[in-house]
């Protein structure tokens, strides 16, 4: 027993299935292409053709990713490194300048200033980097 | 006689001072001030929020007076590698005004005057070093509060 070509679990595509002649009319036969009697292979074979459609789209949708992949943080980043860099500095030179506890004070203090600085430029890069 | 005498126990008391040991230089000092710092960063990275007006202030107001104190100390007291550490410091003081809004005329007259408070303290020069440092620090600070005030 062979599988009837008109299984309704198929899925090929069946164009008498969507004709819905009017009063009950058989379609024409020169229209409706062979039948699944007269040749039960149903293949079509289709000259080369080349699909021509909108890029604009799908460049749209593959920048989209791109810049939700890497966000721009250079400016955070720069930020970040020299307030560092500046925080550095001056623990370094306020450590060997101050040569009394009042000065250690004074050092002290402009290298916390400087550390407060690092530590929220060094946050918002990072928040800027995981968003 | 008394005069010679004089200039001799402040050279002596310089002399001292630049081999007196630096209470930031011993090990629990370094430590205290790493620690200090370490704290500083977390505050900064958990408490500071990003865009805190009064934390713009204070620091455009705390990091030049500062630094301009320990230069003109150092400058005065002569401490030893000062004439390359007050450029250095000088040079992060004038760092600022790259990542914050500033005024361009007072910007010139602080990088001018640290420009000439590092010659003159490169050639030992500490008259000129201590006063150059002064304007350079003044004016970086007048013109961060006026970059924040404008800005604002």
């Amino acid at each position: 027993m062979t599988t009837p070509v008109s299984n309704a679990n198929s899925s090929f595509y069946d164009p008498n299935a969507q004709f819905s002649p009017v009063g009950g009319n058989e379609p024409d036969s020169a229209t409706s292409g062979p039948s699944p009697a007269a040749s039960p292979s149903r293949e079509i074979t289709l000259s080369p053709v080349v699909i021509t459609g909108d890029p604009g789209a799908q460049q749209l949708v593959r920048q989209h990713e791109a810049a939700r992949q890497a966000p721009d943080c250079s400016q955070e980043a720069k930020d970040a490194a020299l307030s560092c860099a500046k925080a550095g500095i001056t623990a370094a030179g306020g450590s060997l300048l101050a040569t009394t506890v009042v000065g250690a004070g004074v050092a002290v203090a402009a290298t916390l200033a400087e550390a407060f600085s690092c530590g929220k430029d060094l946050r918002t890069y990072y928040d800027c980097k995981t968003e | 006689m008394r005069e010679g005498s004089s200039h001799l126990l402040r050279l002596q008391n310089r002399m001292t001072t630049t081999n007196r040991a630096l209470p930031l230089r011993s090990p629990r000092g370094l430590f205290v001030l790493g620690l200090l710092a370490a704290g500083g960063l977390a505050v900064g990275w958990f408490i500071v929020p990003a865009h805190a007006r009064t934390f713009a202030y204070v620091h455009a107001l705390v990091g030049p007076i500062c630094i301009a104190t320990l230069c003109v100390s150092a400058l005065y007291r002569h401490v030893k590698h000062s004439r390359w550490l007050v450029p250095l410091l000088l040079i992060g003081v004038m760092l600022n005004v790259v990542s914050c809004p500033h005024d361009l005329v007072l910007t010139t007259i602080g990088l001018a005057a640290g420009a000439l408070a590092t010659f003159a303290s490169l050639f030992n020069h500490h008259r000129a070093a201590i006063a150059a440092t002064l304007l350079c620090c003044s004016a970086i600070t007048a013109t961060l509060l006026v970059g924040l005030l404008r800005h604002g």
